[in-house]
């Protein structure tokens, strides 16, 4: 009775996982043999913006409003011009990185034009890469520095650390080190640190090891301890949203007196209302674009212009926002240089772009990448130093080459 | 003096962390639920305080204690509304609840305070700046704070031993029924406990608020430490919260100036030697009377022809979606297997385990070992990285072996931190793994590769699920998941039949590791480049609440469980009628905390009851109420087998001597047995009785090994014993029943008696495990007959009476074809009849079949019928021994009983005719008198 019933079920699971693996087999090989390869002449630009919106406490909404407001700019613009217009599609990549690949995976089915992304992973890098379809980011992930489809306008993520020696050169520091309270992968991390110490060797100071404060850390007092145990006189302090008044608040109240470098992208309004002009200006904060106080600048008026008309709430008025709205106006630049819109002559145009002025941030050379020591995609390797005045920001010098230590002019 | 001055400087996390552990051991003594919402709710009455101090202009003196109220009452009215309802529910159902309550009350805090997740500075209440000792630096804040805790410590700890709410609120801590028996109020004990534990949990937060900025995620997230605190003072002792707390605190800030720290140390450390105390600090089985609470509700695990074409109808799903919706379709086929994993560790075996994705995550790092640094092939690496992952499964059963319930679960969230630390946050990890490609898996010329190959990968993490989702199916029914299911419901009952409840606990783990690694190494392949982001804590803690939410003990439930976990199906259903917004994580939270409430089994058992309910209205025919006739009953009316029919079972038991020499054990300084000497001999009935407190129960649990710090010696056929554990000694044969009975509560009573027949040995457990459960040997169904169980086999022991019980307590020992049975308490309970048939019964067992027996009883008409020697215990010494007619008339023994003389004629002639019934509490015989 006992066999008869094991039997059973064995012919049962049998039959059932065969048929499975039967239609698996044939199904797989059936998707397998699908060539992915398209070019048609369209109207419309397809874009994919893949971002981080779940999961990151409603701080990248701001962001995606900027890309989407360049797009209704575009396209109220080309209703009377009767140019291209922008179709915008928006996949949150939920802070997960199988919704991330995922999204990329939907950018490639959708056959895309170009993809913009602000995304802490990009899994989908390599896929994109595969299709010709440009992943214009933010260099947050790795995978971005290296491959062949990746474009961005500006350093973002991959010499946000760099920018902190920078800031440590023009306060005359000795010694620096680098301190993280971002909740990004350890890979990112790493690469953080090394990026900062090669940096700051190559701008003169002398590195100390980097530091990585754990997440659910309260008093961050003894990772700043740890950072300038060993004499640094000067260090970069890098948190998200939550972490990065704990970090300032800690660097600044260190027994040792040391200078402390942040970026501005670290730093939401709230935040710099809440430290006060005096604590801000004691910090030595950098950014990578203009700010939009810099009314000189046609540039940004017009894009403080459209963001104002056209961004839902909340609106992003900083470096990423600003250099969301360039991305959109930088494939638009390009698809009006191409006669026929297909995601791989976008590909094909943009590497060879020889000059682009996006206008907010530094000029960039897409087919000559900066010559550094990160990888073949860092084209916009500047950032410059920013004070608050009268409730907001001011540019306070030129951009510097953060790998030379050069003067550049926007 | 480096180490003096990180001393100093994790002074302010420490008494933070230290704070929020005592309002965490404060809620928990009170009403018996781990808070994981205690710091949330701190967050928003924090955001309250600032708001009303630094906007509002109010002050301090004002604001604290008006945010300070605010928070306790809604901590009250959280336990009144919430927590009371699940005061019945599994005490896993309690943590997802109050995992909801978090969910809810950081969405509300985001949406109220923080719309952009951003922090904000606020000026501190405290000094700020550093006190110079010598070289010592001591930072005044961190003092400060430090010395506020201690003081609210002493208040609480005060307010405890002293108040009459404190005492109400021990009482209820020790025992809620007999606190409630003697007029105290658990809703309102509770309501209290609530109260002060949030508002101590916000006075945490408001201090934590300056160190790192008003922030709500980063804050809300200190409720993991915290937990840690909480787990060093067990749950009960504030002090030791505190202390704990600042260990915590004083060993990140020590360990962080190591350079080697980077790579997860800092946080890993603490935590390790939190598991390794709590360990070290528990006990293989759970005390006499431990309260085993509210188990999960199972479902059948039954396979059937439709679930063959559900997984074909999956496979063409997977096939004709594409982009989100497949990634969407392949995420919650991996998500299910590590739900899976769920089910079997803590639905089938009962322990609460919060570290199952932590778990996937080790099998991915072991995969991406293997591939990236050992260059091996992508599917043998796999191969290798499950069964290291089941290996490592192992090591986090350790603590399981050593600790239960709520306090496992929050050891486990301690070792989830630790795999976090030491694979997602570790520098090593970033720089060695994750740099290089990952091999994709190809078979039969088929690239399996997620990222290129979505349909091929989709195909295969749905045939990954679907043989997961048999092979758990499979283990519940098996004989080997009756053991399970056994050390589930009761690890004493269990260890008394002879089944390992380390060994089972061992294997469950591993096989609970083996599908999270499996899960693990998928996730991986699914990506061209090995990435851990996915494997924190907090989503481990995520996947333990969608395995609740679908229905932990239900394998069809994993689906329904992981379709709630981010990038599954779920969310993606929501993002296509909405756009992502914080009011999605709002409604998250409410959706989990609703379904805990109306259904603490699950959706899928609440749809299927729902859809039972539905049938038979449709049918138009009502739920019978079971209808059965009374054991005694049966016995008196002979459709019980005759117990001559024993005979059966003659040819499988080996009749065992067992003899006690000189034990003597000590509670403290009280002597429990005191040089206590027996020997029961084959085919004897001995009868041990005596007053309360005389030592016959413990004398069980010495010559059963559930008792081994006595002096003496316990044999077997001569053999010692002393250095076997309680399973070894009933493999050997000297099985015992229970006052209380012990049967497991979730099989029916065919299958209690089935499991004890089952191979119970360990190879017996993993053999168990591809054996069909359900096929109960002619024997068993003969011994069924014979004890006259026959009729209520398919029940439940909540279904029959407590005399039916006895009986089967009974039969599962015999079922184990004992040597030597120790009975405690057999006759209590039962009628005239059915105690009638047991004397048969134990007549029939000594003389039929050899078996000695050691008979317990309270009532002296019962053990003189049944027993041929009589020994009588009193204070832990053996003051009778001898024939059962001189029992009586023993000086000594009726000093013991009455103190005084007493007639023994009237008190026999008074006991058979039934004038004074002897009476045993279902809970335990030791109340009952000798009437």
């Amino acid at each position: 009775m006992k066999m008869d019933f094991v039997s059973k079920w064995k012919a049962r699971a049998v039959a059932a996982t065969a048929a499975a693996a039967l239609v698996a087999v044939v199904c797989a090989s059936a998707s397998q043999a699908k060539a992915v390869s398209h070019a048609t002449s369209k109207t419309e630009v397809k874009v994919m913006a893949i971002i981080d919106l779940s999961n990151t406490g409603g701080l990248y909404y701001q962001w995606a409003n900027s890309w989407t407001a360049a797009v209704k700019a575009i396209n109220a613009s080309a209703a009377s011009t009767g140019a291209r217009k922008f179709d915008l599609i928006t996949c949150d990549a939920s802070n997960n990185a199988n919704s991330s690949l995922a999204c990329g995976q939907q950018a490639v089915s959708d056959k895309v034009d170009a993809v913009v992304s602000l995304a802490a992973e990009e899994p989908y890098v390599g896929l994109l890469a595969k299709n010709h379809i440009v992943d214009i980011n933010a260099l947050i992930d790795p995978a971005t520095y290296t491959s062949a489809n990746s474009f961005s306008l500006y350093g973002g993520g991959a010499t946000t650390a760099l920018s902190g020696a920078a800031m440590m050169k023009i306060a005359g520091c000795k010694k620096g080190s680098y301190v993280s309270a971002l909740d990004y992968p350890a890979a990112t991390l790493a690469l953080f640190i090394k990026n900062f110490q090669k940096g700051a060797s190559a701008l003169g100071i002398k590195p100390a090891p980097g530091v990585i404060v754990p997440q659910n850390t309260p008093d961050m007092a003894p990772y700043i301890a740890d950072a300038v145990k060993d004499g640094a006189d000067c260090v970069d302090v890098s948190g998200d949203s939550a972490t990065e008044v704990g970090l300032i608040r800690a660097a600044l109240a260190s027994p040792t007196p040391i200078k402390v470098a942040t970026g501005l992208s670290y730093l939401s309004p709230q935040t710099v209302a809440s430290l006060g002009t005096s604590t801000v200006n004691k910090l030595y904060v950098y950014d990578d674009s203009d700010e939009p106080s810099d009314t000189s600048n046609p540039t940004v008026k017009e894009w403080v212009a459209q963001t104002d008309k056209y961004s839902p709430s909340p609106k992003a008025l900083n470096a990423t926002g600003a250099v969301d709205w360039e991305e959109i106006y930088l494939i638009d630049y390009v698809t009006e240089h191409i006669s026929t819109l297909s995601a791989a002559n976008i590909e094909k145009y943009m590497s060879a772009m020889s000059s682009y002025s996006p206008g907010i941030t530094p000029p960039v050379d897409f087919a000559k990448p900066a010559k550094n020591f990160l990888g073949s995609r860092i084209f916009s390797p500047y950032a410059r130093r920013i004070v608050y005045k009268k409730g907001t920001w001011v540019d306070d010098g030129p951009y510097v080459d953060l790998f030379t230590g050069a003067e550049v002019n926007n | 003096m480096n180490i003096v001055n990180f001393a100093t400087l994790g002074l302010g996390s420490g008494a933070i962390f230290g704070l929020l552990g005592i309002g965490l051991v404060i809620t928990y003594r009170g009403s018996g639920v781990i808070n994981f919402a205690a710091s949330a709710t701190g967050v928003f009455f924090a955001y309250v305080f600032y708001r009303l101090n630094q906007n509002a202009g109010l002050a301090t003196g004002v604001a604290l204690p008006l945010a300070l109220i605010a928070s306790g009452l809604m901590g009250s009215v959280i336990q009144l509304v919430v927590m009371r309802r699940l005061r019945n529910a599994t005490a896993l159902s309690r943590v997802v609840a109050s995992l909801g309550l978090f969910l809810i009350l950081v969405a509300v805090s985001v949406l109220a305070f923080a719309p952009q997740g951003e922090s904000v500075s606020v000026p501190s209440l405290l000094p700020v700046g550093d006190w110079h000792i010598g070289s010592v630096v001591l930072p005044q804040e961190g003092a400060v704070l430090t010395a506020i805790a201690v003081a609210v410590a002493l208040i609480v700890w005060l307010l405890l031993k002293y108040t009459r709410i404190g005492l109400a609120t021990t009482a209820v801590a020790e025992n809620g029924v007999v606190a409630m028996s003697i007029g105290l109020s658990r809703d309102a004990i509770g309501a209290a406990s609530w109260a002060v534990g949030s508002a101590v949990a916000t006075l945490a937060i408001v201090f934590a608020a300056p160190f790192s900025g008003l922030n709500v995620q980063d804050l809300a997230n200190l409720i993991i430490p915290a937990m840690a605190a909480a787990l060093i003072g067990s749950f009960s002792s504030v002090w030791l919260a505190l202390v704990g707390g600042l260990l915590l605190g004083i060993g990140e800030s020590e360990i962080s100036q190591f350079s080697w720290s980077a790579n997860g140390w800092t946080a890993a450390i603490p935590l390790l030697a939190i598991v390794v105390l709590l360990t070290m600090r528990g006990s293989q089985l759970p005390g006499k009377g431990t309260i085993v609470g509210q188990l999960p509700s199972l479902g059948p695990g039954r396979l059937r022809w439709r679930h063959g074409l559900y997984l074909i109808a999956g496979v063409i799903i997977v096939q004709s979606v594409h982009g989100v919706w497949l990634g969407a379709i392949t995420t919650t086929f991996l998500m299910g297997i590590v739900v899976l994993s769920v089910v079997v560790v803590s639905g089938l075996t009962g322990q609460l385990s919060l570290a199952q994705l932590s778990m996937a995550g080790l099998g991915a790092f072991f995969l991406a070992v293997f591939t990236e640094l050992a260059k091996i092939p992508a599917l043998p690496a796999g191969i290798l990285a499950v069964i290291c992952t089941a290996l490592a499964g192992l090591v986090l059963a350790i603590p399981a072996v050593r600790t239960r319930g709520n306090n496992l679960a929050v050891a486990t969230l301690a070792l989830a931190g630790v795999v976090e630390a030491m694979i997602v946050d570790s520098i090593w990890t970033g720089e060695h793994l994750g740099t290089n490609p990952l091999p994709s898996l190809s078979l039969f010329g088929i690239n399996f590769g997620g990222t290129f190959y979505p349909h091929a990968f989709g195909t295969l993490a749905l045939v990954a699920f679907g043989l997961s989702a048999i092979a758990v199916s499979r283990i519940r029914r098996s004989r080997g998941g009756r053991q399970a299911l056994a050390v589930r419901a009761n690890e004493r009952a269990a260890a008394a039949l002879g089944i390992s409840v380390t060994g089972t606990k061992l294997a469950m783990f591993a096989i609970a590791g083996a599908l999270a690694g499996l899960a693990g190494v998928l996730i991986e392949w699914n990506f061209s480049i090995a990435n851990f982001s996915l494997f924190t804590a907090n989503n481990s803690l995520d996947v333990t609440v969608g395995a609740v939410v679908g229905g932990i003990g239900w394998v069809s439930g994993a689906l329904l469980g992981s379709s709630t976990l981010s990038g599954t199906v779920g969310p993606q259903i929501l993002s296509s009628v909405t756009s992502p917004s914080n009011w999605l994580e709002l409604l998250a939270g409410v959706v989990v905390l609703l379904t805990v409430l109306q259904s603490p089994g699950g959706v899928v058992e609440f749809n299927i009851k729902q859809a039972r309910h539905l049938w038979s209205k449709l049918r138009g025919t009502h739920e019978t109420e079971i209808s059965l006739p009374s054991l005694s009953s049966v016995a008196a009316v002979g459709e019980a087998a005759p117990a001559s029919k024993l005979e059966t079972l003659r040819g499988a038991v080996s009749p065992m001597a067992v003899s006690v020499e000189g034990i003597t054990l000590r509670f403290g300084k009280v002597a429990a047995l005191d040089h206590v000497t027996l020997r029961i001999a084959p085919g004897e009935v001995v009868g041990l009785i005596g007053p309360n407190g005389a030592g016959k129960s413990t004398l069980i649990d010495v010559i059963t090994g559930f008792l081994n710090h006595y002096e003496g010696t316990v044999r077997f056929n001569d053999t010692a014993v002393d250095r076997l554990r309680p399973h070894q000694r009933a493999r050997l044969g000297v099985v015992r029943t229970f006052q209380s009975l012990e049967l497991f509560s979730d099989m029916d009573l065919g299958q209690n008696v089935a499991l004890a027949g089952d191979d119970l040995t360990l190879r017996g457990l993993i053999r168990g495990l591809i054996h069909d459960g359900s096929h109960r040997d002619p024997e068993l169904d003969e011994l069924l007959s014979v004890m006259g169980l026959a009729p209520f086999g398919h029940l439940r022991p909540d279904q029959v009476s407590y005399g039916t019980r006895q009986i089967a307590a009974l039969a599962r020992a015999l079922a184990r074809q004992p040597g030597c049975l120790c009975l405690d308490e057999p006759g209590a309970g039962l009628d005239a009849a059915t105690r009638t048939h047991l004397i048969s019964l134990l007549t029939s067992i000594s003389r039929s079949l050899g078996t000695g027996v050691l008979l317990v009883d309270h009532d002296v008409d019962f053990v003189l019928a049944s027993c041929s020697r009589v020994i009588v215990l009193d204070m832990g010494k053996v003051i009778y021994e001898g024939p059962p007619e001189g029992v009586l008339s023993d000086d000594r023994v009726q000093a013991a009983y009455f103190g005084v003389e007493i007639d023994t004629e009237v008190v026999i002639d008074e006991e058979i005719a039934g004038a004074a019934p002897v009476i045993s509490s279902a809970a335990g015989g030791d109340e009952a008198e000798l009437a």
